[in-house]
């Protein structure tokens, strides 16, 4: 269980994430939606102890992010959108490695890199190099790596991202396949079909704050739109007016003076 | 996080292992270059000794002038006197005629009357023949000038002798102070020229082999959006800096261990050439030179752990493997000059605290060990200093590794 109380990160100036409070139960996807630059990786990487929050706290099953950063790392595993891999390691080679970080070794690691290439359809090309592989085979590896310790807790950032039809179906199916095994799951996402498909609960963060958390259905009631992306839209796009509005206001007189020379229009018009 | 060091070692070096162009680059380029040193030397000393043997061929026009000199010129074996062409420039700037040596009318009588002549040379464009062929030539001509005078001096009753009344006699001064107390080397190798071959070792041994490849082990992760995986695992921080500096700095002692084994014939011929030139009492044994080599890569070790800590946290800071490679070209610049500094300038019988101070220590020792020998606790006072800044250094290295400002940077 991953359990966000108050969590805020700022860097200088800006505040990547703002007070953000939520729980993903066990089995559960709990879905992180929002516009690009809305503080969803940065949240990430907060709830797996890679960057420590300015305020508020965060725990997985009952660990805090900052006291025990190692116990955490041990229960989560990390897909990140843009990881990457050793060009001269074949995915086995990667599994390994990374399973024996993870304090697997011996048949243990063994029989789990077995598990987690048939899991991924990667028996096929486990023991060839990774230089080469096409954005789909790579995007396996590395969902691969964040499986090997076989965690309890997922946090998987864009998983679709870069891959074919069938691979997205295969790893959707394999995040149901995670949640029915009773693995909390934490999925950050901008594609609203996937979002609706597979989260119990979705939160519309954008401005690394949350706007609203539902269910995908509740949230389209709420709005009264026709689907998520609708209601995502209307939620976000409020709160951008909103924001539009109070940045106008605050805008200098000379700004406004200059605007009305130009355009013969004062702001309020 | 010893587990974590060896697994990080492990995969490191699996990752040299398969990088054939590097791994070719950092194993092979010592034999390869000692081995094009050698055809080099090789060919040089063949063709010196093909063109001595066929004589290099000299015009000497108005000889009849000076038959000392032409005796002395034919004699040679090494200079073949052939008759001036009609059109001497043109067969100097084919390299037909190595060079030609003039003699002035009247040469003869200016003599007898006691008068000093000017004799020209004119070189070709040969190259290698004609400065052969000046060197000989100068040298002949200096001893034909030593014969008149001895004759001159012999005909008024006088002792040749007299021509050179001041002579040079070369000898070390007895050691003293720290250069006093038993030394490890034994053998005294006083010779500034040798003494500058301490900035390039260091130079050559610090950064030949695994350091450049810190950059990519570090900042190369961010790079290659690896880092967050790692660092997302339970794996000990300490234990993943350890891993990787330990890969480097077995690279690069092994490197060193070639460069050392390769670079010895040199030293050895560098030391005795200019014990011969350069005016020293006696040559330098190999043995001697062999044994300093082993005690300055003992003495070294920790300075490349130390450089190893320095970059691996410089590579931390850095952005990308650009921006860290800069960082490396600054770095490798400043040690050499800073090595130069010291071995021309510290003086050599420096306070005790000298050898403490980080990689200043470690390079005055070396002179020390290289240029006269030095006082074994001394030895082991710069060793144990150069091992706390080593650890210091690691330590460094696993802090900012840790750190999130650093992690993130450019990312």
């Amino acid at each position: 269980m991953i359990a966000v109380e108050q969590l805020t990160k700022r860097f200088r100036k800006l505040t990547a994430v703002d007070g953000v409070t939520f729980t993903c139960r066990d089995g559960e996807v709990f879905g992180l939606l929002g516009p690009n630059g809305a503080g969803k990786t940065t949240l990430l990487r907060l709830i797996c102890s890679l960057l420590e929050p300015t305020s508020g706290s965060a725990s997985v099953d009952g660990f805090d992010t900052c006291r025990d950063a190692r116990h955490v790392r041990a229960r989560v595993g990390l897909l990140v959108e843009t990881a990457g891999l050793y060009g001269r390691f074949t995915p086995r080679e990667h599994l390994r490695f990374y399973g024996r970080l993870h304090g697997l070794s011996g048949s243990r690691l063994e029989t789990r890199i077995a598990t987690v290439l048939d899991m991924l359809e990667m028996t096929e090309f486990a023991d060839r190099r990774a230089e080469g592989f096409s954005a789909g085979m790579r995007r396996r590896v590395v969902l691969g790596l964040a499986l090997i310790h076989d965690p309890p807790n997922l946090l998987l950032d864009e998983p679709s991202v870069g891959l074919d039809v069938m691979s997205i179906r295969n790893v959707r199916a394999l995040i149901t396949r995670l949640r029915q095994e009773g693995r909390c799951i934490l999925l950050s996402t901008h594609l609203m079909d996937e979002a609706e498909r597979l989260c119990d609960r979705v939160a519309i963060i954008h401005k690394g704050r949350i706007r609203a958390l539902d269910t995908p259905a509740n949230l389209i009631a709420q709005t009264d739109a026709a689907d998520l992306e609708e209601a995502f839209v209307r939620i976000v796009g409020e709160e951008r007016l909103r924001a539009d509005l109070w940045l106008a206001e605050r805008r200098p007189r000379w700004y406004q003076f200059w605007r009305y020379v130009r355009t013969g229009r004062s702001q309020h018009d | 996080m010893i587990d974590t060091m060896y697994t990080v070692l492990l995969k490191e070096t699996r990752d040299l292992l398969r990088d054939r162009g590097t791994l070719l680059v950092i194993f092979a380029t010592p034999f390869a270059l000692t081995l094009l040193y050698l055809v080099a030397a090789l060919l040089l000393a063949l063709y010196t000794l093909r063109e001595a043997r066929q004589g290099l061929p000299i015009a000497l026009i108005n000889g009849d002038q000076l038959p000392g000199l032409q005796a002395v010129l034919e004699k040679s074996r090494a200079l073949k006197l052939v008759p001036a062409p009609p059109d001497v420039d043109d067969a100097l700037h084919s390299g037909e005629l190595a060079l030609v040596l003039t003699v002035p009318e009247g040469a003869a009588a200016a003599l007898a009357a006691g008068h000093p002549i000017t004799l020209t040379l004119t070189v070709g464009y040969a190259g290698l023949r004609s400065d052969l062929a000046v060197t000989l030539i100068q040298s002949f001509v200096e001893d034909y000038g030593d014969q008149i005078v001895s004759e001159r001096l012999a005909q008024h009753g006088l002792d040749p002798s007299w021509l050179k009344p001041v002579r040079l006699q070369y000898t070390s001064p007895p050691a003293e102070g720290i250069a006093a107390a038993p030394t490890l080397t034994g053998e005294a190798l006083p010779n500034l020229l040798s003494l500058l071959f301490i900035p390039y070792l260091v130079t050559l041994w610090t950064f030949s082999g695994g350091i450049d490849m810190i950059a990519h082990l570090t900042v190369g992760e961010k790079e290659r959006h690896t880092l967050e995986a790692l660092l997302v695992t339970p794996a000990d921080r300490v234990g993943l800096v350890l891993g990787k500096v330990t890969f480097s700095v077995i690279v690069s002692l092994v490197s060193a261990a070639l460069w050392s084994l390769n670079t010895l014939p040199y030293l050895w011929i560098f030391s005795t050439t200019f014990a011969r030139i350069g005016s020293l009492t006696g040559t330098v044994g190999l043995r001697h030179i062999g044994l300093s080599v082993v005690w300055l890569t003992l003495l070294i070790a920790p300075l490349i752990v130390m450089i190893a800590g320095l970059i691996t946290a410089i590579g931390g800071l850095a952005r990308s493997v650009r921006e860290a490679g800069y960082i490396m070209t600054a770095v490798r610049l400043l040690l050499p000059a800073l090595a130069f500094l010291v071995v021309l300038t510290v003086d050599t019988s420096p306070p005790l605290a000298i050898y403490t101070v980080p990689i200043i220590g470690v390079l005055v020792a070396m002179r020390d060990l290289w240029g006269g020998g030095i006082a074994p606790g001394l030895l082991l006072l710069t060793w144990l200093a150069a091992a706390i800044y080593a650890g210091l250094a690691i330590y460094l290295a696993a802090y900012l590794f840790s750190r999130e400002w650093v992690l993130w940077r450019g990312l």
